[in-house]
């Protein structure tokens, strides 16, 4: 039947037709986009239309909400409508968030505002916040909107992003012509990406200079080619100014350009590769440090124990006769004062390796003084 | 009820006589008639509409004469659910095929035919919104 009849409904006028699809939730006609390349561009201005009406919608409601709350702070916090403004105050930061994500590249005409569903989400809340007298929980109410609003945000900066930013990047260079004069129309710019500009010739001064002089060495040229390509916030530059052989040179520019991108990519993920094996085998060799110094640690011990038993037993022997008589001879203190020097060295060496560990280092010193007591 | 407006399609030559009653839903184009007799004046052309079409128009508006005004729409999706309850009357009027729905949503759109404006557009989306992108495809 599609194919019979002369008149349908793309043949409408353009406001009919967007009064028809505004009868469809914004959801269906996101879903729109993929049929036909004009329902696209009619649900693209459905959607960005659609926004701006939540916008003023959500206006609407806050203007209202807030007339019926008193002035004062902490009269507020009782009153009926305080869940209102709290769902509110966390729907505007929403809001603002999908606007910081995707205003920039509506603006310029590179897309549109994507997520209809989250739409549909918006418009439920704020009528629900408007009609309902007690809401549930703020955190109830917008479990749905913060979930699905993040996911379209996460995605558009993940899928649509990058490829949005290289259709950018070739009409900046398709725009640029490949001639002498490259004309940055000052006034045009706004004050946020002139400040960059600024800044950026005060880096260059080659740059600046060249500004001034209008005039371009080849590097001058290639510099400033890369300021116009990495601007993002630039609107487009100037139109004017084209050369016929423009085209082949920019068209070549492109591809060396994407050529030396895939080629940093590349790099980079080699070199991501490489750290993380570093970073592995560091892990490793931590790994065997510590297990070397627990062995160490035990190893020390065992020596300890084994030195002061061996000390008590030849003093105890040494003790033995000399109770029999009644002084100790010299013989007896020599050999007690040398056992002893040992004593002392193996316990300092113990300290050291001990302390080279620097774990369990406190009663590694209580055994030890409790060894040389042990020992008198 | 005495005529007070003579119509045409703008595919024929044919005269509608129209009454008070009727031209005071064709929200838009009422007050070119105004109180004047139009009775002995040249019948009035309608670019957007056919003779067919302002037929159906006309039977639309003599069955919802009595119906009263519209509230106005709401600015949020929730429209579609502001007009659920379509009448049998209605769905049997606009059980037409696909040219003669968009018709219709012209001339009343021209006329400014509120209540059937709206029947139509959601008509219109009902189709849309039921099917896959490639019946939709097929269908534009």
């Amino acid at each position: 039947m599609g194919e019979q009849t002369a008149f349908s409904f793309l043949d409408l006028p353009q406001e009919l037709k967007l009064k028809v699809i505004s009868f469809l939730s914004f959801e269906e006609v996101s879903g729109l986009r993929r049929v036909s390349k004009s329902l696209n561009e009619l649900s693209m201005a459905s959607l960005n239309y659609g926004f701006t009406q939540a916008e003023n919608f959500y206006t609407v409601v806050q203007r209202e909400i807030k007339k019926k709350l008193p002035r004062r702070e902490s009269e507020r916090r009782d009153h009926p409508y305080c869940r209102h403004a709290d769902i509110l105050s966390a729907i505007e930061t929403r809001m603002s968030l999908l606007q910081i994500t995707y205003a920039k590249y509506i603006e310029t005409g590179y897309c549109c505002f994507i997520p209809g569903k989250v739409l549909d989400e918006l418009m439920r809340v704020l009528s629900m916040v408007r009609t309902i007298k007690e809401p549930p929980r703020s955190h109830e109410v917008l479990m749905e909107l913060r979930d699905i609003s993040s996911m379209a945000m996460e995605h558009f900066e993940e899928k649509i992003l990058p490829t949005l930013k290289l259709e950018l990047l070739k009409d900046r260079v398709a725009v640029l012509p490949g001639g002498v004069t490259v004309d940055i129309p000052e006034p045009e710019l706004s004050s946020q990406s002139m400040c960059g500009a600024r800044k950026r010739m005060s880096m260059s001064p080659l740059f600046g200079s060249a500004l001034k002089r209008r005039k371009t060495s080849p590097a001058v040229e290639c510099s400033r080619r890369k300021f116009v390509l990495f601007d993002h916030s630039t609107p487009s530059t100037s139109n004017s100014v084209t050369n016929s052989h423009s085209h082949s040179r920019t068209d070549s520019h492109t591809v060396a350009l994407s050529d030396r991108v895939t080629e940093c990519e590349r790099i980079i993920t080699r070199q991501g590769d490489l750290i993380e094996e570093q970073s592995r085998s560091l892990e490793d060799l931590k790994r065997k440090l510590t297990e070397y110094n627990h062995r160490f640690y035990d190893l020390a011990e065992v020596l300890k124990t084994g030195e002061s038993s061996i000390l008590h037993e030849k003093v105890s022997a040494l003790i033995q006769p000399v109770r029999g008589a009644s002084t100790p001879s010299h013989n007896v203190k020599e050999q007690l004062s040398s056992d002893l020097r040992l004593q002392t060295t193996y316990t300092s060496v113990i300290d050291r390796g001990t302390k080279a560990t620097n774990s369990r280092d406190s009663p590694n010193q209580l055994v030890t003084t409790g060894g040389q007591k042990e020992g008198f | 009820m005495a005529t007070i407006a003579q119509l045409k399609g703008w595919d024929s030559e044919e005269v509608f006589n129209v009454d008070g009653e009727i031209l005071n839903q064709f929200s838009s184009i009422k007050e070119l008639f105004g109180n004047a007799d139009a009775s002995n004046s040249e019948p009035l052309s309608l670019p957007n509409v056919s003779a067919a079409t302002f037929q159906k128009v006309i039977e639309w508006c003599k069955h919802h004469k009595d119906d009263p005004s519209l509230p106005p729409l709401k600015c949020n999706k929730a429209i579609s659910e502001q007009i659920k309850d379509v009448s049998d009357w209605d769905r049997e009027f606009l059980h037409v095929d696909q040219k003669t729905l968009c018709e219709l949503i012209l001339a009343a759109g021209y006329l400014g035919i509120d209540g059937l404006f709206r029947l139509t557009c959601k008509t219109v989306a009902d189709m849309i919104s039921g099917t896959t992108s490639d019946e939709n495809n097929f269908q534009h």
